[in-house]
């Protein structure tokens, strides 16, 4: 069902863990059921200087969320916004299309970290 | 890749749960244990297990090697990933080494006369003993805890002729499966291992988790002398004992779902000597199966289910006979296939077919024992049709689409299903041989993590759409509910 780059970051996530202090923290997923995904962040001076996440899910969930991480470790906020669900599905040299649109919301779980983070920062302003 | 692509898929149910993750079933790969037990017999549910989770190496060291031939062959076929050996020699010979955790696993009279304080050499160990239906687990951590124990065993042992055979295969079997559970949890240092000693007995369905490392007054519930709890033969048993319940020979068990659940019920029921086992399974094997579905192998990828199931419970037991329903268990068919049974086992994976069937076997009037089982959870009820509680009683209503776990990949460690499966299978023998206590009115749960059992008592629910005081079920509905994935 899954490709050979999916099964590798499926069976041996990057970036897995929490961020004590994380300067950002993104959820995502159905709260009841489903695939459900957080992810921490260090900002630095604009720039995302380290990510890691928490994943319940299946596979894609685990997959996409492991890419994410690496996809936008070390940059700038701007462009972390831009890495969409789809790029992280293409990074992965794909994922089925029965679990396109339920598991693979890594990015969306990203984008809710950054917003976290901005919004702190307007608070603490 | 740390796992290959074939051990991603098969053990697929484990790496998907954060707690193991890849890099955990790769540790659980590397692992070495040895088991010192009094047979291939008594040893095979804890090595069904111990293989079917991927326990890398396995050595053990058998009183009686009489059937491990057979035994070892079936446990390579059902993981192609593990070496199993066989190493006859004595106990205080064997040196610490590579192995991660020894297991001693038997009876308490395998225990007094094969075992001494030197078994338990290189812990951490783990110890599970049974006597007739009662067991006992605990992980050692120091080998003055050995001594203590064998003296224990050796002033309370029971005076029994014979210890009860129908209770010491479930309480086996059950020990079996905690100790793979234990296993994990020592190699992946993950959960409350049991350091505190977990006893259970399976007549009375009791569970306790003692509160001190050391054994108070005993390993067992039951005491030596009492002997009429107990169910053992002894020279002063009443007469009532001396003759055997009724038979299992001529009952008849169907078993809906032949998976992770199905597969312990089966095993388990089949070693005690039921006249019929009925499966029902529309499902192939496949490879993310075998982490946990013992009936089936490698070298069975790809056959219907009951077809794999048939051929190892005939080698099982060549005396029990196997009726194959090689189908979807639906609101057609549920009631003509429940039919012929004297009790029937929930063995499904999803709650359209767990409802139907509740609905199916209370207005079949059909007792029916239910498990579940998620992650590293499970819980069991048994239902008597007008004695108590349905399933229903607690859970009125299938839950919403989109809340159904069985629509995505969920994970379950592989022994999980088989402490509920095993469950399953006591309860059915008692109820079919009206020996003991059964789980009616009850809800038990079972947390692998804590090595805990808990039942809940509740009655029936006045207000059951299907067996309160106005049910609004009179007949099979629709069950089918879309998945929203």
């Amino acid at each position: 069902m899954y490709n050979d780059l999916v099964l590798d970051h499926f069976s041996d996530p990057r970036n897995v863990g929490e961020i004590v202090n994380a300067d950002g923290i993104g959820d995502v997923g159905n709260p009841v059921d489903g695939d459900k995904i957080r992810i921490y962040i260090k900002v630095d001076n604009n720039i995302l200087t380290d990510i890691r996440f928490k994943t319940l899910g299946c596979g894609a969930a685990i997959a996409a969320s492991s890419m994410v991480t690496v996809m936008a470790k070390g940059q700038p906020l701007e462009v972390c916004l831009k890495i969409s669900n789809e790029d992280v599905a293409k990074a992965l040299g794909g994922l089925p299309p029965e679990k396109l649109r339920c598991s693979n919301i890594a990015a969306d779980a990203l984008h809710s970290a950054i917003a976290d983070y901005r919004d702190k920062l307007v608070g603490s302003r | 890749m740390i796992l290959s692509k074939e051990q991603i898929n098969r053990y697929l149910r484990h790496i998907i749960m954060p707690e193991i993750s890849g890099a955990g079933q790769r540790k659980l790969l590397d692992a070495e244990v040895e088991v010192l037990s009094e047979s291939a017999e008594v040893a095979a549910p804890l090595l069904y297990y111990l293989a079917a989770v991927g326990i890398g190496r396995i050595n053990c060291v058998l009183a009686d090697n009489q059937g491990q031939d057979v035994l070892f062959n079936n446990l390579m076929d059902l993981s192609s990933d593990i070496a199993i050996t066989s190493d006859s020699k004595a106990p205080e010979k064997i040196m610490p080494g590579d192995i991660a955790c020894r297991i001693i696993f038997g009876s308490e009279i395998y225990a007094v006369y094969n075992l001494d304080s030197e078994s338990a050499r290189g812990c951490p160990a783990i110890i599970a003993i049974n006597r007739g239906w009662d067991g006992y687990i605990q992980v050692l951590q120091q080998r003055e805890q050995m001594e203590n124990i064998l003296a224990e065993l050796q002033t309370s042992k029971c005076d029994c002729i014979s210890p009860n055979e129908m209770g010491s295969i479930f309480s086996t079997c059950l020990l079996g499966a905690l100790t793979t559970i234990e296993v994990i949890k020592l190699l992946l240092n993950i959960g409350t291992s049991a350091y505190n000693p977990l006893s259970f007995d399976l007549w009375t369905m009791s569970f306790e988790n003692q509160e001190k490392d050391i054994p108070a007054a005993s390993l067992f519930f039951k005491s030596k002398g009492e002997a009429d709890r107990c169910q053992c033969i002894s020279p002063s048993s009443p007469e009532y004992l001396k003759e055997s319940p009724q038979s299992l020979a001529d009952r008849k068990a169907l078993i809906v779902g032949t998976g992770g659940l199905g597969s312990p019920t089966a095993y388990a029921l089949a070693r005690a000597g039921i006249g019929t086992i009925g499966l029902v399974d529309y499902d192939i094997v496949d490879i993310s199966n075998l982490n946990r579905q013992i009936l089936h192998s490698t070298s069975r990828l790809g056959f219907l289910k009951v077809d794999s199931a048939e051929i190892f419970l005939r080698q099982l037991n060549p005396d029990v006979s196997i009726v194959k329903h090689n189908t979807d268990f639906n609101v057609d068919n549920a009631v003509e296939i429940i039919s012929g049974y004297d009790v029937i086992i929930d063995g499904v994976d999803n709650f359209p077919a767990r409802y139907l069937l509740n609905d199916a076997c209370f207005l079949n009037h059909k007792p029916m024992i239910e498990a579940g089982v998620a992650g590293f959870e499970g819980m069991g009820m048994t239902i008597i049709p007008g004695h108590g509680m349905c399933y229903r009683c607690l859970f009125p209503q299938i839950p919403a689409p989109g809340t159904i776990p069985s629509c995505s990949e969920t994970g379950v460690l592989g022994p999980v299903p088989g402490v509920m499966g095993f469950i399953e299978a006591c309860e059915a023998a008692k109820l079919l041989t009206g020996q003991g206590m059964i789980l009616t009115d009850s809800l038990l749960a079972f947390d692998a993590l804590e090595l805990s059992f808990e039942i809940f008592q509740n009655g029936k629910n006045e207000a059951c759409p299907l067996c309160g005081l106005n049910p609004t079920i009179r007949e099979l509905q629709n069950y089918q509910v879309k998945c929203d994935n």
